[in-house]
C-alpha cells in the first residue's frame, strides 16, 4: 500500500516536471518537436531519481511512526 | 477493514537497573510507545520483555526511550562480512537500507575492511532478513569469521573484487580504445592510416553495446536495487551517464532523422571509454584499498599455528588452537610463543615489539608472563598457558583495533551525511544545468565549430537537445562524492593501525579525532607519573664517614624487613652495589622506626620521635631532614651506637620517561596538570621536579572525576592519564581516558586509548598519531572538496561562452578516477609514519631525574 503510494507520488512529481518543460519549451517556440520531447523525457527522467529517494524515505518514516 | 498482524514479542537485554523505581520508568517508556501492547520487566536478570505490533515500532525507537531515562539497552553484535562495494556511497547505502529495519538498532559498515558491525534484536529481525537485505541491495553478505579464516576469507573476497574489475576493465578498455580509434578515422592521420569501415555507426554500435550489457551492467543493476530502496550512491550517476550517452548513440545511429544530432553525433566512444575509466577506477581502489587495513593483517599473521605441548615428560608438536588453559609448553630459541602464559623455569629474552612496540627484547624467567606470538631470542623455557584461543593479548588487540575501525568518527558522519546528499545535488544540478543550456545557454554561445576539450571533432550537428544533454550528462559523470566518502576512513583506518603498530590502541575513530583536540593532559601521580613505590634517592652523611657506610648500616637494619620504605633502603643499597649483611637482631617499633644490633653494634633507623627517645642528638642533620622533606621525601635518621652517622631519604621517584613526556606536551602546546592525593608541599615538589606547574594536590580518589569535569567546564578538552583501574571515573569522565601500562590486557580497560606499555612517551605518541590522522582527513577531505568546487562548474560548461570548449563525458570520467585516487595514495603515504617521539625527534631533556648528589655533605 505505502509503495503504491510512493510509486504514484514519485511517477506523478517526474511526469509533472516533463510536462512543464515541454510547456515551457513550447511556450519558448522551440521548433523540434524531438528536442521538445527529449527534453522532456529527460527532465522527467532527473526529476524521477531526484524525488524517488526522497519519497520512499518519506513513507517509509511515515510507516514506521 | 484493515486487517492486523499479530502481535509479536521480543526480550530485551537492559543494564543499569537497580531497583523496582527503574522497573517502572523502563516500562513507563516502553509502555508509552506506540505500537507497543505490553511490557514486563524482570529486574533479577535485567530483561524486559516488550510485545508489539510489527510495523509499528522499531528497535531503534525503543532503545532511544530507554537510553533517554539513562539505562542501556544491550542488542546482540554481531560482524557481518560484505563483498561488492566499490566506494563510500555503497555503504552508505546498506547502512540506509538496514538501518530501516525494525530489528536493527545500529550498523556502521567499513569499506575498507569489507566489514559491517550489527547490533540488532534477532527476535524482532532475523538475521537471515539483514543478509537477505544487503544481497538484494546487490552485495554479498556472511557472517565475518574471526582471526585467520576471517582474514582468508576477507583475502579471497578482496582478490575475487580485484579479479572481477581487472577482467572488467580489460573488456572496456581494449574495446574503448578500437571504438575511439573509429570515432576519429575522419580525422587528421588517422584517416590515412585507418579504414573507413571502423567509422561505421553500425559498427561502433556492435562493439559498444558488449560494453554496456558487460562490464557497465553492475552500475544499472547496482542503481536500480538502491532506488527501490529509495537510496541514491555513485552507481545512478555512472548508470545515468552511460545510459544517456549510449541511448543517444543508438537513436542516432539507427534514426538519424529523429532529430538527437544525427550520425555525427554519436556518442559510443563517450559510453565506452567512460565505462572503461570507471573501472579503472574501482580496479585501482580494488588494489589499494585493502593496504590500508594492513597493521591489522599483520597482526593477525602473528599468530603461531604450532606448539610445542610437554605432556609426561615427553614433547608434542600440536596446532596452537588446541592447546589448553594450564597446559606445560615448551619454547625454543627462534620460536614464537604460541599462547599467553608464565614462565615456569628457563631464562631467555623475548622480542615483543610485534605487540607491545617495544624495541629491546625483554628478558624472561620464571614467574614472568609471556605474550602469544611474541619471538623468544636466546634462551629455551617452560611455560604454563594462561591464555588460550581468543583471549590472548593478541586476539584481544586484534578484537579492539578491528572493532575501532569499524567505529566512525564525527567528521566522517559529516562527510557521510555530505557525500549522501551529494547524489541528489548532483542529479538538480545536472537538472538545471540542462534547463540553463536548452532555453539560454544554447541560443546565446553555442558555436557550430566548437569541439569537445581534447577532441578534434566539431559539434556542428548538435541541437540545443543534443549540446544540453551532453553538459548535463558531463556533470552526472564529473561529480564524485566517493572521495569524500573515502577520505576519512581510509585515513581512520591507517591511523588506528599506525597506532597499534606502535602498542597505542584507540578504541574507535571518534576517540582518534577527540584525541587530536585535547587541550588539556591532566596525570594521576602515583603509579603514573611516578613509579608508585618508594626509591632511596638521598643519603646524606654527618661526620668524616662514606656515604656508603651509611647505607651499608641502614640497608643491615632493614634487611629483614618487610615495611615498604625498609625494602626500598634495602633494594637501594642493592642497586648500589651494597650486599645486605644480616643483623643479629632486629625490633620494629611502630611509628619510630627499627633497631637491629650486629655483634657489639647497635643501630637505630628511624624519625626524629626514635631520635629522640634514645638521646640521640641530630641537630647537625636537622637542616638537611627539613629540606628534603620539603622535597617531599621521607628522612629517616641513622643513628650507630648512640651517634648519628648520617640519614637516608626516600621517595616515590619518577619513571624514566616522565620528564621529557611532560615536555614534549608542554611543547606540542597543552596544558599539563598533575592530580594527586599528596598534601601540597608534596605535590608542589613532584610537579617542580617533572616540570608541571599546575598541581591539584589533596585530591581524593572519589573526587578524581569532579576535578576532571571542572576543568572541562572552563570549555577545555581534557585527557586523564591514570592506571585504569584506580581512576576508572575520572578516566571516563574525561574527554579521553588514557590508561597506561594495562600490559596486553587491552580489553577491560575504561579508556578510550590504551598503552600497552608503561611508558608516558606512548602519551605523546597516541597525541602524534591522533594528530597525523585527522590531519590526513583533513587534507583528503581538502582534496576532495576542492574537486569537485572546480569540476562541477567545468562540467556545466562554465568556460563554453568563452573558450568554446566543453568537457567530454569520457574527460569527466578520467578526472573522476583522479580524485579518488589522490585521496587513497595520499593516504597510503601514512604507511611510513613514525611518531615523532619514536623517531627521537624531540627537544632535548634529561632522559632521567638525577638522584641529588649523596656524598653532599650538609653546609
Amino acid at each position: 500500500m505505502n509503495n503504491r503510494i510512493a510509486l504514484f507520488t514519485y511517477l506523478a512529481i517526474s511526469l509533472a516536471a516533463g510536462g512543464l518543460f515541454f510547456l515551457a519549451a513550447t511556450l519558448a517556440g522551440t521548433p523540434s518537436l524531438v528536442a521538445r520531447l527529449g527534453g522532456a523525457g529527460w527532465t522527467a527522467f532527473l526529476a524521477l531519481i531526484i524525488a524517488m529517494p526522497q519519497v520512499v524515505a518519506r513513507q517509509s518514516r511515515r510507516h514506521r511512526r | 477493514m484493515m486487517k492486523s498482524e499479530p502481535s509479536r514479542k521480543v526480550t530485551l537485554k537492559i543494564e543499569g537497573m537497580t531497583c523496582s523505581s527503574c522497573v517502572s520508568h523502563v516500562e513507563q517508556v516502553l509502555g508509552a510507545l506506540p505500537g507497543v501492547s505490553k511490557v514486563v520487566v524482570n529486574l533479577e536478570v535485567g530483561k524486559a520483555s516488550v510485545e508489539y505490533q510489527p510495523g509499528m515500532v522499531t528497535l531503534q525507537a525503543m532503545r532511544k526511550a530507554v537510553e533517554e531515562i539513562g539505562y542501556q539497552v544491550l542488542a546482540e553484535r554481531i560482524q557481518l562480512q560484505i563483498g561488492g562495494m566499490t566506494c563510500a556511497s555503497c555503504a552508505a547505502h546498506i547502512e540506509e537500507a538496514v538501518g530501516n529495519l525494525s530489528g536493527v538498532a545500529k550498523i556502521v559498515v567499513n569499506l575498507p575492511l569489507n566489514s559491517a558491525q550489527l547490533e540488532y534484536a534477532p527476535e524482532m529481525t532475523p538475521l537471515v532478513e539483514v543478509i537477505h537485505t544487503i544481497r538484494q541491495l546487490g552485495y554479498e553478505a556472511s557472517i565475518k569469521q574471526n582471526g585467520q579464516n576471517s582474514m582468508d576469507r576477507e583475502q579471497e573476497s578482496r582478490q575475487q573484487e580485484i579479479r572481477h574489475q581487472r577482467t572488467s576493465l580489460i573488456i572496456s578498455a581494449s574495446l574503448g580504445l578500437i571504438i575511439m580509434l573509429g570515432t576519429l578515422q575522419p580525422y587528421g592521420f588517422l584517416s590515412k592510416i585507418l579504414p573507413e569501415w571502423m567509422n561505421n555507426k553500425v559498427f561502433l554500435f556492435f562493439l559498444t553495446t558488449p560494453i554496456v550489457l558487460g562490464p557497465a551492467r553492475q552500475f544499472f543493476i547496482h542503481a536500480w536495487n538502491g532506488l527501490r530502496h529509495g537510496v541514491t550512491d555513485m552507481n545512478l550517476l555512472y548508470a545515468t551517464g552511460i545510459g544517456a550517452a549510449y541511448g543517444i548513440a543508438v537513436v542516432n545511429t539507427f534514426f538519424p532523422a529523429a532529430g538527437f544530432g544525427g550520425k555525427d553525433a554519436t556518442f559510443y566512444e563517450a559510453a565506452a571509454l567512460l565505462t572503461a575509466f570507471i573501472l579503472l577506477g574501482r580496479y585501482l581502489e580494488a588494489l589499494t584499498r585493502g593496504r590500508t587495513s594492513q597493521a591489522i593483517r599483520r597482526l593477525m599473521k602473528l599468530q603461531p599455528k604450532r606448539a610445542r605441548l610437554l605432556r609426561e615428560g615427553l614433547e608434542e608438536d600440536i596446532a596452537a588452537e588446541e592447546v589448553q588453559i594450564g597446559d606445560i609448553l615448551q619454547v625454543r630459541p627462534g620460536e614464537a610463543i604460541p599462547v599467553d602464559g608464565v614462565v615456569l623455569q628457563g631464562y631467555s629474552s623475548v622480542d615483543q615489539s610485534m605487540i607491545t612496540g617495544e624495541s629491546l627484547p625483554v628478558e624472561k624467567k620464571a614467574g614472568d608472563q609471556v605474550i602469544g606470538a611474541t619471538l623468544n631470542k636466546t634462551g629455551a623455557f617452560q611455560f604454563r598457558a594462561t591464555h588460550v584461543g581468543a583471549d590472548t593479548a593478541l586476539s584481544g588487540i586484534i578484537q579492539l583495533v578491528e572493532n575501532a575501525q569499524t567505529s566512525k568518527a564525527p567528521i566522517q558522519k559529516m562527510a557521510d551525511k555530505v557525500a549522501g546528499s551529494f547524489i541528489l545535488g548532483v542529479h538538480a544540478i545536472s537538472l538545471a544545468t540542462f534547463l540553463f543550456w536548452f532555453f539560454v545557454g544554447y541560443q546565446l554561445w553555442f558555436n557550430p565549430a566548437s569541439n569537445l576539450m581534447l577532441t578534434p571533432y566539431p559539434l556542428t550537428a548538435m541541437g540545443a537537445f543534443g549540446f544540453s544533454l551532453l553538459v548535463s550528462v558531463t556533470v552526472l559523470v564529473i561529480s564524485c562524492p566517493c572521495a569524500v566518502g573515502l577520505a576519512t576512513p581510509s585515513a581512520m583506518m591507517a591511523g588506528i593501525g599506525k597506532g597499534a603498530e606502535y602498542g597505542i590502541i584507540f578504541k574507535g575513530a571518534d576517540a582518534v579525532e577527540a584525541t587530536s583536540k585535547l587541550q588539556t593532559v591532566v596525570f594521576d601521580k602515583t603509579g603514573t607519573l611516578t613509579r608508585g613505590e618508594p626509591s632511596l634517592t638521598d643519603v646524606v652523611v654527618a661526620r668524616s664517614i662514606e656515604p656508603v657506610e651509611v647505607l651499608r648500616w641502614a640497608a643491615m637494619a632493614e634487611r629483614n624487613s618487610e615495611h615498604p620504605l625498609g625494602e626500598a633502603v634495602v633494594r637501594g643499597a642493592r642497586q648500589r652495589g651494597i650486599e645486605p649483611s644480616q643483623a643479629d637482631s632486629f625490633e620494629t617499633l611502630p611509628g619510630l622506626g627499627i633497631v637491629a644490633r650486629q655483634g657489639v653494634h647497635q643501630v637505630l633507623l628511624g624519625n626524629r620521635r626514635l631520635m629522640a627517645e634514645r638521646s640521640v642528638t641530630v641537630k647537625s642533620l636537622i637542616a638537611d631532614a627539613t629540606r628534603l622533606e620539603e622535597e617531599g621525601k621521607t628522612a629517616m635518621f641513622v643513628a650507630l651506637d648512640g651517634e648519628v652517622i648520617g640519614l637516608v631519604a626516600l621517595a616515590d621517584t619518577l619513571k624514566e620517561t616522565s620528564v621529557r613526556a611532560v615536555a614534549e606536551l608542554k611543547r606540542m602546546g597543552l596544558q599539563v596538570v598533575m592530580m594527586t592525593g599528596d598534601n601540597h608541599r608534596t605535590a608542589a615538589a613532584i610537579g617542580r621536579q617533572v616540570g608541571i606547574e599546575r598541581v591539584l594536590a589533596e585530591v581524593l580518589p572519589e573526587d578524581k572525576a569532579q576535578q576532571v569535569k571542572k576543568l572541562q567546564i572552563k570549555g577545555s578538552k581534557v585527557a586523564m592519564v591514570g592506571d585504569g583501574i584506580n581512576d576508572a571515573p575520572a578516566l571516563a569522565q574525561a574527554d579521553i581516558g588514557i590508561a597506561i601500562g594495562s600490559g596486553t590486557d587491552v580489553a577491560k580497560e575504561t579508556g578510550q586509548l590504551i598503552l600497552i606499555r608503561d611508558d608516558l612517551l606512548d602519551v605523546v605518541g597516541g597525541l602524534q598519531v591522533a594528530r597525523a590522522t585527522m590531519r590526513k582527513v583533513k587534507e583528503n577531505l581538502f582534496w576532495a572538496f576542492i574537486y569537485n568546487t572546480l569540476a562541477i562548474p567545468l562540467g556545466m560548461g562554465i568556460l563554453y561562452p568563452f573558450l568554446f570548449q566543453v568537457v567530454s563525458p569520457e574527460l569527466a570520467s578520467l578526472l573522476m578516477v583522479t580524485s579518488s585516487l589522490s585521496v587513497t595514495l595520499n593516504t597510503l603515504r601514512m604507511g611510513g609514519f613514525v611518531p615523532a617521539i619514536r623517531r627521537g625527534v624531540h627537544i632535548s631533556q634529561p632522559e632521567r631525574h638525577p638522584l641529588p648528589d649523596t656524598n653532599a655533605r650538609p653546609a
